[in-house]
């Protein structure tokens, strides 16, 4: 383990002259030259000879003392599921392979507004479909941490690129946990934001009503940073918050003796003993510092796990319709139509796909409809109503993950155990409100990861306590040596 | 016999703008295939639908004008089937059920029966605004047979109005009549142009007493919406006649072969997995948005400007025929405020003017083919004032002004007959072989006379009838003061 | 491997989500999505004692109304697709596809 320095630091040292981007640049390509056969955090790499003129045409910029963007010279990878004109998009899946769109994603423009060099596109679980990164039709990432554990899942492939040096920072999403479970099995650092708060524009659809794209990086005012620069309204997401930007950048540590904080039994319940004893040993030391601790119960939260999952599959097979073999370039032999579509489909599709799609069509279909996906979204209202409510009073802590990350393999083959994993993080994404994990400690090699719950709109409040709690734990800036 | 009908009626908002959730546009026509297209309305992943402004006003005006109930908040549904005109593979719409709130629940039009002259009412069901798909062009063999399908997505997510009535129509006259009516009324809101080309489609629920109900699909014009029910009541009266039942099932109009088919069987046809779409949050309808949308209703009524002018004296064909043509009843309304004499003006409007315009072949909708109310006015003060008689001026006058609409009237004015008496004074005087011939009898000398008047009129024009009537009163008084 | 008591639910959903499937992937599906769906059986018995009404969009906000923004118009032989003369081709009822 070795620390660098944050991103936030390395744009002032780049306006000081204490660091130069193009001797950056090499850096992080000597990283993902190292590592990147093993770790397989990239789908698409766009070329070193591009990325070095960008950065010498940065530099160039900064001589002349002209006017540079927030993240000028930043090295960026970001979630093949995110669009952008330049380099392939392909969800990882083998249906969208290899598929260029003709747009970029809202925040992909605003990275590049800011000055930002995009160096490729991280791996996931098909269409963000999983927990792991190994369900991508380009083969599993590994943890860098440990080359035989899985990164976790979806962002796998941002979170191992950023713990291996191969990015400063990175844009995953989050539909039901996706960007803060892999930050929890990485050290890194990943928030889910408001829904609303970050445009959906560009972002390939999985669980549309649920999933935010998320700022991840090696440290919380990092992740500050790039949220402050995707989030704000954008006229192309109806769902998008009549919101500007939030300063969260700005935000300070905060003092442990105005902290009131909730822990409710169901969001700990049943973690495995390392990440539970992590966890109480950091609440006992907000405690002893002067933070307020509250115990609660909310029953509705064993029933958030399959909400989330009815809601996610039923929007998943509606948005996943669109592959049919016209547009994308997977496509059937046959002559008919009918065949011809069941064949792009049944070809493009991986089989964790097919499942969802497949309970997705179940969960809407006439007769069962009212019994699971309208049921979901009233089981939904009750648990947004609670978080809400309980987010007002005070931010909620709890584990990321039940369990440390599992070696390849060990939870594929029985879904509900691969579902088991998110059974903390569905929460935020069914209420709709802000999460932020970070690492709190080791198990061994292996990272651990805390997870902050605030009420919508205070991802300031989140950040606020992440900087406090790396203080307390000295987890920041933390790569893989 | 009695046949009930119930019709779908999709009408695009082709005056929109742009299409319902992108700025493509909303009118395609003239455009190379696919080449009004984006990444919404192809629905590629990642791109968001954003509903467009101009299309719920639009469309509540229609919901207003149909006393529909309007609900406080709409919300569109995604309606799930595999087409390839279809790039998501579900369409954008709205449904009463399953989370969906349509912008009309229950309403209802009174339309007049132009057969009978009466006024007749149909119920509304609902009002759905939905997103077309894109169309597609099927080689040799058709829908049924065609090897592959060609599709143009110009017309992909262009906004629909989707009317869907109760069964109250009783023959396939009123079905057409209906329709026309309501796209008459649709027209006027400025919510479409109904002469565009495959503007609007229309399926149709047709049972007899007795029998189950079948939907035929795929209308395009009103013509046929009487052609596909007449055959459809006939076919099925043939099955209830040969002591068989008619079956529940979907046909497809054939115009060209003018025959409905049965479309392909599909096990799950009616399975659609309606749900909210999660992309669009629930769009509120304010009071104020339906207290604007009201006024301009008010100010639109067909019915109540059909009956302004009957008000007028004007008989009902002639009102009719004015407000079927918006143009034709603008003018006719700034004509009759201007003081002119509202029968003559509807003469010349609701029959003449039309009469020329449909003669010459010209655009009958087409605002720059009429004249402005001020050339109206004068034509039926000339009339009105005796200075000609309304032969002459539908003779001589409605032509040139249909040639150039914009014509100043007075510059066209026939010469009047005291205007040209000293011109038929010096002929007479110097034709004295033709005064004679005609005099003692010959009456073809007459036309020579008038030739010969006319030959020095010039280029001026003026109407023979007037010539003829002033040589023969000169005439006959040459021949009674010999 | 057992056979599986609700291929008929499988063949069903498979035709509604419009893929094709092998027999041997159709009764692996069988098999979890069973499973799965007994699992997410839950919301619904949660759900029936609830007196609340179901949350699609998670603010309860309304949708803002779009203006004119910018054209974004694509050219579509960019997209992985067949053109024919400016037509996107499709296979429809089975024969030869001529490309264009």
């Amino acid at each position: 383990m070795r620390k660098v320095k944050q991103s936030w630091e390395l744009v002032e040292d780049f306006m000081n002259g204490i660091e130069d981007p193009v001797e950056h640049i090499y850096r992080v390509l000597d990283s993902i030259n190292r590592w990147e056969s093993m770790v397989n955090a990239y789908i698409s790499l766009e070329s070193p000879d591009i990325l070095i003129e960008k950065a010498e045409e940065i530099s160039r910029r900064i001589r002349r003392g002209e006017r540079v963007g927030r993240l000028v010279g930043l090295i960026v990878s970001v979630k093949d599921n995110i669009c952008t004109s330049f380099l392939p998009t392909t969800a990882a899946s083998k249906i969208l392979d290899p598929y260029i769109p003709p747009y970029d994603a809202t925040v992909v423009e605003r990275l590049l507004r800011e000055d930002a060099i995009i160096v490729g596109k991280t791996n996931l679980d098909e269409f963000a479909m999983g927990s792991t990164t190994e369900l991508s039709s380009f083969g599993p990432t590994r943890n860098p941490w440990d080359l035989d554990r899985v990164p976790g899942g979806s962002s796998g492939g941002s979170a191992a690129s950023l713990s291996y040096g191969g990015a400063d920072l990175s844009l995953g999403s989050d539909t039901g946990g996706s960007a803060r479970l892999p930050a929890a099995y990485t050290a890194t650092v990943g928030l889910k934001p408001t829904y609303g708060l970050v445009s959906r524009y560009g972002l390939i659809p999985y669980g549309n009503s649920l999933e935010q794209i998320s700022p991840m990086a090696r440290s919380v005012k990092d992740v500050a940073l790039l949220l402050d620069i995707i989030g704000g309204f954008d006229p192309l997401d109806a769902t998008s918050l009549n919101v500007d930007s939030l300063n969260t950048f700005n935000s300070i540590k905060a003092d442990a003796r105005d902290l009131k904080i909730c822990i409710l039994k169901e969001m700990v319940e049943g973690a495995d003993s390392p990440i539970n004893s992590m966890f109480w040993k950091i609440i006992e030391k907000l405690e002893s510092e002067g933070a307020n601790i509250e115990y609660y119960s909310l029953p509705i939260l064993s029933k958030a796990l399959p909400t989330y999952y009815t809601i996610a599959f039923a929007e998943a097979a509606s948005n996943l319709a669109r592959y049919a073999g016209i547009f994308y370039p997977t496509k059937g032999s046959s002559s008919s139509w009918e065949e011809y579509i069941g064949e792009s489909r049944f070809k493009g599709f991986g089989r964790e796909v097919k499942r969802r799609i497949m309970l997705g069509v179940y969960a809407l279909s006439e007769g069962y409809r009212d019994e699971y996906y309208v049921a979901a979204t009233k089981v939904r209202r009750v648990i947004r109503d609670e978080i809400v409510k309980l987010t007002s009073k005070c931010i909620i802590a709890s584990q990321v993950s039940p369990i440390l990350p599992p070696r390849l393999g060990e939870r594929i083959d029985d879904p509900l155990k691969l579902y088991y994993m998110d059974m903390y993080t569905v929460v935020a994404n069914l209420a709709g409100v802000p999460a932020l994990a970070q690492p709190i400690g080791f198990h061994g090699d292996l990272p651990i990861g805390i997870q902050w719950i605030g009420g919508p709109l205070e991802e300031s409040k989140l950040i606020s306590i992440g900087l406090l709690i790396e203080d307390i734990t000295g987890l920041r800036g933390v790569i893989v040596d | 016999m009695k046949v009930m009908i119930g019709l779908e009626i999709h009408v695009q908002m082709s005056e929109a703008g742009s299409k319902l959730f992108c700025d493509c546009k909303a009118n395609y026509r003239g455009m190379k295939p696919n080449t009004n297209v984006c990444p919404v309305c192809l629905g590629l992943p990642g791109a968001l639908p954003v509903v467009n402004k101009r299309s719920i006003e639009l469309a509540l005006l229609a919901a207003v004008a149909f006393k529909c109930n309007i609900p406080r908040y709409i919300v569109f549904t995604r309606k799930h089937y595999f087409y390839p005109d279809l790039p998501k593979n579900y369409q954008i719409s709205m449904y009463e059920k399953a989370g969906g709130i349509p912008i009309c629940r229950g309403g209802y039009v009174k339309y007049l029966d132009v057969n009978s002259w009466e006024w007749r009412e149909c119920r509304i069901r609902r009002i759905n605004i939905e997103e077309d798909p894109g169309r597609t062009v099927y080689e040799e063999g058709g829908i049924v047979r065609s090897p592959y399908a060609l599709v143009d997505y110009n017309r992909s997510g262009v906004p629909l109005l989707e009317v869907i009535t109760e069964p109250d129509i009783n023959s396939p006259r009123e079905a057409r009549t209906l329709v026309e009516y309501i796209l008459l009324t649709l027209e006027y809101l400025g919510i479409t142009n109904p002469r565009l080309e495959g503007v609007f489609r229309v399926d149709a629920n047709i049972s007899i007493e007795g029998g189950e109900r079948v939907e035929v699909k795929n209308i395009g014009s009103t013509m046929d919406i009487e052609k596909a029910l007449n055959y459809e009541i006939m076919r099925q009266a043939m099955i209830i006649n040969s002591g068989s039942k008619v079956e529940r099932e979907t046909r497809h109009w054939d115009a060209e072969k003018g025959v409905t088919r049965p479309l392909r069987h599909k096990e799950y046809e009616e399975e659609y997995l309606y749900f909210p779409d999660p992309d669009l949050p629930p769009i509120l309808i304010s009071e104020d948005m339906v207290t604007k949308a009201k006024e301009i209703v008010l100010g639109f009524d067909i019915t109540i400007l059909y009956e302004n002018i009957l008000k007028l004296g004007v008989p009902r064909d002639i009102a009719w025929s004015i407000v079927t043509i918006k143009p034709s009843l603008d003018v006719y309304i700034k004509t009759v405020k201007l003081g002119a004499d509202p029968l003559v003006a509807a003469k010349i409007l609701g029959i003449d003017y039309k009469g020329e315009l449909k003669e010459r072949n010209m655009d009958l909708y087409e605002y720059n083919n009429w004249p402005p109310p001020e050339t109206v006015y004068e034509l039926v003060r000339l009339v009105v004032d005796k200075i000609y008689t309304y032969d002459t001026v539908k003779g001589l006058l409605i032509p040139k002004i249909a040639e150039n609409p914009k014509v100043d009237v007075r510059s066209i004015l026939p010469e009047k007959a005291e205007n040209i008496e000293d011109i038929i004074d010096s002929v007479i005087r110097e034709e004295e072989k033709a005064v004679k011939d005609y005099l003692s009898g010959k009456k073809q000398a007459l036309n020579y006379l008038i030739g010969m008047v006319i030959r020095r009129v010039g280029k001026r024009a003026v109407d023979p009838r007037v010539i003829r009537e002033a040589l023969e009163n000169k005439l006959s008084k040459l021949k009674s003061s010999m | 491997m057992s056979e599986c008591r609700h291929l008929d639910l499988i063949d069903k959903l498979a035709d509604l989500a419009k893929i094709t499937l092998s027999d041997e992937e159709k009764l692996n599906l069988c098999r979890d999505i069973v499973r799965i769906a007994e699992y997410l059986r839950a919301v619904g018995e949660a759900a029936r004692d609830l007196n609340v009404d179901p949350l699609y969009y998670v603010w309860d906000k309304w949708g803002f109304l779009r203006d004119y923004n910018r054209d974004r118009f694509i050219i579509i032989s960019n997209l992985p697709t067949k053109v024919k003369d400016g037509y996107v081709i499709v296979p429809w009822r089975g024969g030869k596809i001529e490309e264009g």
